[in-house]
């Protein structure tokens, strides 16, 4: 984005209820000047990064009450001292080494305040107004969330990736009528009030169900009676059927350059699909098969900070439980009957995925991968 | 005390009050902002709202860039 237009303000800004304040009741500053420097003594570019509670609270203290709980504002799930789920991973004698690579690498990637979403495209991608300095209530899916979500969900919903086995096209639900993210991922959500370790524990994370109910019509399509149903003699997550391939990560190392400065590198990327045993079977998510997505992590992503930091690696499957953001009624598991999944062990995660891995990996997919074909 | 002269003590209550909130205010630094500009001072808004004055300004003085290590591979 170029400089000027990131900063310009629109005159549209001066018909809404935040531009008849003085500039400076958020900003601070200089009321008069001939420099910019002049200008900016004392100012502050992103008020609600620093100071939310003095300048956002006084209208919105409901949302700025809550707001810290949101792994959006904490990520406490990935990149947390004490509540990160590669914790799990790590070799007690070697914890602090990991608890150091997370604080130095993992945890640069959070939100800076209220405007990241609502006023500028997220500080983490440089920032820059959206709508010339307009506040807006619901965060534009390509400017504000896939700012930071580009890997694998701005590539699944969009249909960006590519895959060798399969033509891919866009989720159905970006294409053809663009459905925002914040539909499903609903602001009550995104403004916390809840706590939790992951995003998949969080209560108001949106199910398949919330729209599309498993009434008679649902159960009259033969293949949900068979597998869409806790009533189902083998129950199957939704994505199990609608998901299109998606994106699969290996070996990511994290490090610091000469500068001092964080970045990573991954060994590789690529769109493949896999059902996996359900290792996390609960009331919330009861289906005997779900996808997987092969997470990045290696026992060696935090060898920079100190050896052997995650020898505990069979502690967790590195083929985790996913929510592809790659939905299609029709799809490679859908297209051929029974016969695209049954008997077909390509989309099945068995033993011969795990060639070539460590044992220790082997042994954290255990409870993942499938032994017969169903 | 007449009407008139309750009124008269009332306009020096008032007079005094409105010192004291003059007093404060000075005390507090309010009064040191100008009301209008000088020559060649701008607003924020006159300089945020006009592209070509933003565009030559950041030009004569570029804004620091933000330094990133590169990452390899996708996050």
């Amino acid at each position: 984005m170029e400089a000027d237009i990131a900063v310009l303000v629109s005159p549209d800004f001066f018909e809404t209820t935040h531009g008849q304040m003085d500039c400076r009741d958020c900003h601070g500053g200089v009321k008069f000047a001939k420099t910019r420097a002049e200008a900016h003594v004392g100012m502050e570019p992103l008020p609600s990064a620093a100071y939310a509670e003095s300048v956002c609270a006084p209208c919105h203290q409901a949302i700025t009450d809550t707001f810290a709980t949101t792994l959006h504002a904490e990520t406490r799930g990935v990149s947390s001292t004490e509540k990160a789920l590669v914790l799990q991973r790590a070799n007690p004698d070697a914890i602090e080494a990991v608890r150091e690579g997370l604080t130095r690498n993992c945890d640069t990637c959070h939100v800076s305040g209220c405007g990241d979403c609502h006023v500028t495209r997220p500080q983490f991608n440089d920032g820059g107004f959206v709508q010339g300095h307009v506040f807006y209530k619901s965060p534009n899916s390509l400017n504000n969330c896939m700012g930071c979500h580009g890997s694998r969900i701005e590539k699944e919903y969009t249909g960006k990736g590519e895959s060798a086995k399969t033509t891919l096209h866009a989720d159905v639900h970006w294409s053809p009528n663009g459905m925002q993210c914040t539909v499903c991922h609903t602001a009550e959500w995104m403004h916390g009030g809840d706590v939790y370790d992951s995003r998949y524990e969080a209560p108001k994370a949106p199910k398949c169900t919330d729209c599309h109910a498993q009434d008679a019509a649902f159960t009259a399509v033969a293949m949900h009676a068979q597998h869409g149903t806790s009533e189902s003699s083998v129950y199957l997550q939704c994505q199990v059927c609608h998901a299109q391939d998606y994106n699969n990560c290996t070996s990511c190392h994290v490090a610091l350059d000469d500068n001092d400065l964080p970045y990573f590198t991954t060994e590789s990327s690529g769109f493949d699909f896999n059902i996996g045993r359900n290792y996390m079977q609960s009331d919330t998510k009861p289906w005997d098969y779900i996808v997987v997505r092969h997470v990045p992590v290696d026992d060696g992503t935090f060898d920079f900070y100190g050896a052997d930091g995650l020898t505990n690696l069979s502690a967790v499957p590195t083929w985790k439980y996913a929510t592809p953001h790659s939905i299609s009624r029709v799809t490679r598991q859908t297209e051929g009957g029974c016969g695209s999944c049954h008997g077909n062990r390509d989309i099945f995660l068995t033993a011969d995925d795990m060639a070539g891995l460590s044992a220790d990996e082997v042994k954290a997919n255990e409870s993942v991968i499938i032994s017969e074909i169903p | 005390m007449t009407p008139s002269d309750h009124l008269t003590h009332r306009i020096r209550l008032l007079a005094a009050a409105l010192l004291v909130v003059g007093i404060m205010l000075a005390a507090s630094g309010c009064s040191a902002e100008p009301l209008v500009a000088d020559e060649g001072e701008l607003t924020c808004i006159e300089c945020h709202t006009d592209r070509d004055l933003l565009k030559a300004d950041l030009e004569a003085d570029p804004k620091p860039v933000k330094e990133k290590a590169e990452s390899e591979g996708e996050g």
